[in-house]
């Protein structure tokens, strides 16, 4: 899990990997300031079962835009793939925000959510099916 | 190990300067017409004098503001100026903090032909001095420099040479909590010139007057660590022949912690001036209303600035430095500033100065906080090093100096705070951070029966963050 982008918001991503820990997972901590390469990178080191990916300063498209391509290249498709923030400046409806991002490689988008619970609950089914 | 001492002073400076003068940056820079400039200013212009000269019992006030083009930033200091601002702040762009000097001056070549503003604060080192001058000529007060440098030598170089006279920042509270990966040994050598000259630009009743920034991270920061940081700074500063110094700390969401904070700050950075030979340093006192998340509501922003100056005059700050009802929402305009300037002013005339309050809860604080930040001090003198900038930095990479939620790649990260049920911040979990077990206990009861009415940490910790709104 990491921040992507030139993006230095560190609140929310400590508090995303003590969340984790407390449920029970395993995490490395990118911190900030990460590129797509670095998330490629972790998951191959630490034979990763999913990254999750943050972005808060509306420069995720730029960050993102080759997320899904570039781990299927390295034969990395099953790592489950996160990403969710403040995906983008300015308005526009959820859904198609979370659509366009989806089409990068991503299993689950999150643009502004209201908590972090969604991301929590997902991770747990996705976890789950993912091991039977 | 290494205590701070006077012997400590950069011996070779000049030959340092000469270096760093080479700089293309600095090629209009005449320093001895810039230091005779300094000396023959009016005294009204410095920090130094107004702090010593000040009659009224009510903190000083400085707003915030920094754009990108001149015409602006005049508009802007004048606007300040006529609220009523004692100090003038000059705020600067986020590219020239990062020593982004030609994109800094590419954008603010934009900004200025096309009337657009590109830059979150003034590229001071793009306009050079001599324009920058021209901003402050009709102004009686003194300028401050507020940024958030690691490496700060150009830029205040340029800045003394405009007559600023206070210049904010350090080794530590400009490294730890603004930058990722600036070397942390670099920064604290890069601190050591701008005391140095700060210190060669004073003369007799022009005093430069040096601030160190206490809000550090402004999520979750436990008192001792914004004292210790401080009086290490301070000290720093002393070596070098800094002679006025502000040690600094924001709003924590607790009356009772912030009031105890002042009361051990002043008494652990007297104590420590004096314990070092450091007998002619004066010491102030800065307070920093909220600077963690603020309510977008203006009626609910307006209540917190307003309390922020009620604490302000009751630890009797020396100043304050104060927020506007649009910080949630970005830059605030002149109008908005000068709003948060007369809310402050409207408290201070009417409900300072004031008795004695003390409680008894700040009173035990007061006690516990001074005890953590002496027994962290000593800890940080007793680390590896010839020269207590080695010690310091020693301590940082050792998660001995641990600033929670600094997105710094050497910050520890081990030391977690929560709030107890009266909202003060409380130590939970010490990492590397060296504490007695009487301190380490008396945490324990101060934070007893609220701890378990959440189970989840990170909720706890959301809760906490977010407290003002």
């Amino acid at each position: 899990m990491g921040v992507i982008g030139h993006d230095i918001h560190v609140v929310s991503n400590r508090i995303i990997a003590i969340a984790l820990r407390e449920f029970g997972y395993e995490v490395c901590n990118l911190g900030v300031d990460n590129s797509a390469e670095n998330f490629l990178d972790a998951a191959i080191e630490f034979e990763a079962d999913a990254v999750v990916v943050s972005s808060l300063n509306g420069e995720a498209e730029h960050w993102c835009n080759n997320f899904g391509p570039l781990f299927k290249n390295a034969d990395k498709e099953h790592v489950y793939r996160y990403l969710g923030g403040n995906l983008i400046v300015g308005n526009k409806p959820v859904e198609e925000v979370v659509d366009e991002f989806l089409k990068f490689g991503f299993h689950r988008v999150f643009h502004r959510p209201p908590n972090l619970d969604i991301l929590f609950e997902s991770l747990k089914i996705d976890m789950l099916n993912g091991k039977s | 190990m290494a205590n701070p001492d006077k012997s400590n002073y950069i011996q070779d400076f000049s030959d340092y300067r000469k270096a760093l003068l080479k700089s293309p940056w600095l090629r209009n820079l005449d320093i001895v017409e810039a230091m005779q400039f300094v000396s023959k200013l009016d005294q009204s212009r410095f920090a130094s004098v107004v702090y010593a000269e000040r009659k009224k019992e009510t903190p000083l006030i400085q707003p915030r503001g920094g754009v990108g083009t001149f015409e602006k930033q005049l508009q802007l200091s004048k606007a300040l100026y006529n609220a009523g601002a004692d100090f003038i702040p000059l705020t600067i762009d986020s590219l020239t903090r990062h020593n982004d000097y030609a994109r800094a001056s590419a954008l603010a070549e934009i900004s200025e032909k096309e009337d657009k503003q590109l830059l979150n604060g003034y590229p001071l080192v793009s306009h050079g001095h001599e324009i920058t001058r021209q901003l402050y000529k009709d102004i009686d007060r003194p300028i401050s420099l507020r940024h958030g440098t690691p490496d700060a030598r150009v830029l205040v170089e340029i800045a003394l040479a405009s007559g600023i006279t206070e210049i904010e920042g350090g080794g530590l509270c400009y490294s730890l909590p603004y930058s990722r990966e600036y070397p942390i040994d670099r920064a604290l050598l890069n601190w050591q010139y701008v005391d140095r000259l700060c210190a060669e630009y004073s003369t007799e009743g022009r005093i430069i007057h040096r601030e160190s920034f206490g809000p550090l991270t402004a999520t979750m920061v436990p008192p001792m660590m914004v004292i210790v940081i401080q009086v290490l700074e301070l000290l720093s500063a002393a070596e070098q022949g800094v002679k006025s110094f502000a040690v600094s700390f924001g709003q924590m969401g607790s009356v009772d912690q912030d009031v105890a904070t002042a009361a051990a700050l002043r008494k652990v950075a007297q104590a420590s001036l004096d314990k070092f030979g450091f007998k002619d340093v004066q010491v102030r006192l800065v307070y920093h209303q909220w600077m963690g998340a603020f309510p977008s509501e203006r009626v609910e922003a307006e209540g917190l600035i307003g309390i922020a100056a009620m604490v302000a005059a009751m630890i009797r700050a020396d100043k304050i430095v104060t927020k506007t009802y649009q910080e949630a929402i970005g830059v605030p305009t002149p109008e908005a500033n000068s709003d948060g300037i007369r809310l402050v002013k409207y408290m201070f005339d009417h409900f300072a100065p004031m008795g004695d309050f003390r409680s008894e809860r700040s009173l035990r604080e007061e006690s516990l906080i001074t005890s953590q930040s002496m027994t962290l001090l000593d800890a940080v003198f007793n680390m590896p090093g010839s020269t207590v900038w080695e010690s310091i930095y020693q301590a940082v990479s050792k998660g001995i100096i641990d600033i929670p939620f600094a997105p710094h790649s050497d910050n520890n990260n081990q030391l977690i705070t929560i709030r107890d049920k009266y909202k003060a911040i409380r130590i939970l979990k010490t990492g590397k951070v060296p504490m007695t077990s009487k301190d380490i206990e008396t945490e324990k009861e101060l934070l007893e029966g609220h701890e378990a009415e959440n189970s989840m940490l990170f909720k706890k910790l959301l809760d906490d963050i977010i407290l003002m709104i």
